[in-house]
């Protein structure tokens, strides 16, 4: 079996003693020609609030994940490290949303429209004064993990590893009971739910981002518009003033400074719903599928989670000696069930340990386990793999879901150690 | 159970104090090579160079299939464009990339250089065929006063590129322009030339107006400024 992991843990490796000292990551694990060499570019100076060292994939974009050493410190993800992706660049008009601040912006307006006999408009204010409840999610970049598919072929993108994830507490207002309450008077032939939100694309001929759910999708049942993530309201650069979070589902569905609701016939002819962030129904193989092949019948748009989980320690920068070692890590899923069982290997899956789980806060939140396991002189590749009470689980070769776009990574983890 | 990692560092100490976002983060070069303006001209649009960077290695198959999906992102390329772009990408972002070239042969401001090229190459994407830019998105510069704000202010721009609210004709423009320092100085004034001649700028060329050469660029060029220090220039050079 191919081992995905370990030709991006050698790079990172080799930098391993400079990269902690001094906080600086190489954002290429497969980049090739030195003479492009780069310095690593500064997080905190492209996202105000950010905190520095985080893996910078595009400065324009806003895109950066999180060191796994720094993700692990916490139980709810602070907006200082919490992963990041925008879509459309943080320019101009754009500029207010480069912040982890609060947006100021308290005249906020949500216009529900589409197939309804009622439209309907809704300020900030009237959303906070509703009830607010919590939910506890993971929220994960669909592009988490898209470097490990380079074991088969690289695909194009931000090559990101696995800190495209973080637990959240999330605060806001359920959405289908605010639906209801606005006496909308959906027609029969509505049958999608369609987001957008406040950002434009750079030029007048791209596409405007906007994502679709089918009303009836049960994740919707669990929906809130979200005006608080981890207790404040939520960061600019995260989505506020007004958050659309499905718990359980990618990051992208999950739309930022929400605008519009639109109750629709079909889903939304956006390029960002309608080729991308989508994942093949069947497995493809490279040359004979590619970035534009994707069509509404032949693929689904990102939405749940699959499930995963992520070793935390340890992991090689923490270089640890041989004999008895905790290995700890996350595991999570779309919430549909709870994680039973997650299996630990420290001899690259020939045999197994189960790790104890901890009672996770939220059926999306991270479920905590650990191991115990022992590290010999040489190259050990630990593994982790997640099952939940619905029976499904990780492949142990998450290349067998490779595809284009490089979307959904969940294959067993895999860290290599040399002690 | 042990909590999975104990906090030996506090999330304090990892994080750095709030900084103004002054310093713009590094600028990514590519590898030297035929049609690499292409991609700083038509790619930097949307999204900065780490995407190409990172996507390196990818197959040609891959890079035609990525150029042909930012069409609906926004792209728009010329047949011919479009093929010298993959070609330049297959070449040296592809699986096998040639050995990093030598460094440029010094640049001696004698090569009779193509002014009307290098703008298609390299501006076109944004400012347009005939200047004419695009409303609320991107000045335009046929008939913009700034080209004649001073010598240098055009290869300034050039040069370090341009970040902040701007009028030109009565339209706002609030938008960011990259740094081309990629191109040489001779480039840039026979770019900064092309643009001063073309589409009726001509008319507004100020009496004794004195033409840029490539001893003013170099200068230009050595004389480092942020994207937000050349807005400030602007305010003083140009009457809004």
């Amino acid at each position: 079996m191919q081992s995905p992991r370990s030709r991006f843990e050698l790079n990172r490796r080799q930098l391993g003693g400079l990269a902690g000292a001094m906080g600086v990551y190489l954002a290429m694990p497969g980049f090739v020609g030195s003479s492009l060499a780069q310095e690593a570019m500064d997080s905190a100076k492209i996202i105000k609030g950010k905190a520095s060292g985080l893996i910078v994939h595009n400065e324009k974009l806003g895109v950066m994940e999180t060191p796994l050493t720094l993700l692990r410190q916490h139980k709810h993800t602070p907006k200082e490290i919490l992963f990041n992706r925008l879509h459309f660049p943080h320019e101009g008009e754009a500029a207010w949303y480069a912040t982890t601040d609060a947006p100021d912006k308290p005249d906020w307006t949500i216009t529900i429209d589409g197939l309804v006999a009622r439209p309907r408009q809704v300020k900030l204010a009237d959303l906070a004064a509703m009830e607010q409840v919590k939910r506890v999610s993971v929220i994960q970049c669909a592009g988490n993990g898209r470097s490990y598919y380079a074991a088969k072929e690289k695909v194009a993108g931000g090559q990101w590893k696995n800190g495209g994830m973080g637990n959240v507490e999330w605060e806001g207002v359920a959405l289908r009971p605010f639906l209801e309450a606005q006496k909308l008077e959906v027609a029969d032939t509505a049958l999608w739910l369609t987001a957008g939100g406040w950002d434009q694309p750079a030029t007048p001929e791209g596409s405007d981002f906007a994502k679709s759910y089918p009303i009836g999708a049960k994740a919707l049942d669990n929906a809130i518009l979200a005006l608080k993530m981890n207790g404040e309201p939520i960061p600019a650069v995260h989505g506020g003033p007004v958050r659309l979070i499905i718990p359980g589902y990618y990051g992208n569905m999950n739309v930022k400074m929400l605008t519009t609701l639109l109750f629709e016939a079909a889903q939304s002819p956006s390029a960002y719903q309608s080729v991308g962030y989508r994942m093949p129904l069947t497995p493809v193989e490279p040359g004979q599928f590619g970035a534009n092949d994707y069509t509404i019948y032949n693929s689904e748009p990102t939405y749940a989670h699959k499930i995963k989980s992520v070793i935390f320690s340890p992991l090689a920068e923490d270089n640890p000696k041989a004999g008895n070692v905790e290995i700890t890590g996350v595991a999570f899923n779309d919430g549909e069930g709870p994680i039973t069982r997650v299996e630990v290997s420290t001899d690259g899956g020939k045999s197994w340990v189960d790790a104890t789980i901890e009672t996770a806060e939220s059926p999306w939140a991270w479920h905590h386990w650990s191991a115990k396991g022992k590290l010999a002189s040489g190259t050990n590749m630990l593994m982790s793999r997640a099952t939940d009470s619905l029976g499904r689980t990780q492949p142990l070769d998450g290349l067998v879901w490779w595809n284009p776009r490089g979307y959904l990574w969940n294959g067993a983890d895999r860290v290599e150690i040399t002690v | 159970m042990r909590r999975p990692i104990r906090g030996t560092i506090r999330l304090a100490a990892t994080l750095s104090v709030c900084l103004p976002l002054q310093v713009s983060a590094a600028n990514i070069e590519l590898p030297d090579g035929q049609g690499r303006d292409l991609v700083y001209g038509n790619c930097r649009t949307c999204h900065d160079l780490q995407y190409l960077k990172e996507s390196a290695g990818i197959s040609s198959r891959a890079w035609g299939d990525i150029l042909d999906s930012m069409r609906q992102y926004g792209l728009r390329l010329e047949p011919d464009v479009r093929g010298s772009i993959l070609e330049y990408l297959t070449t040296y972002l592809g699986p096998n990339p040639p050995p990093a070239t030598a460094a440029k042969p010094a640049d001696t401001g004698l090569a009779v250089l193509d002014g009307k090229a290098l703008f298609g190459d390299n501006c076109v994407a944004c400012h347009q065929e005939e200047g004419q830019g695009v409303a609320g998105q991107f000045p335009p510069l046929a008939g913009n006063p700034d080209i004649f704000a001073s010598t240098e202010f055009p290869a300034i721009v050039a040069l370090h590129g341009l970040q902040g609210p701007i009028s030109v004709g009565g339209k706002e423009y609030n938008g960011e322009m990259p740094p081309f320092d990629h191109l040489s100085d001779a480039e840039i004034a026979a770019v900064v030339g092309y643009i001063r001649s073309s589409w009726g700028n001509d008319k507004n060329r100020p009496k004794d107006f004195r033409s840029i050469n490539t001893d003013d660029v170099k200068v230009a060029r050595e004389n480092t400024m942020t994207p937000e220090a050349v807005h400030a220039l602007r305010a003083g050079l140009v009457k809004q």
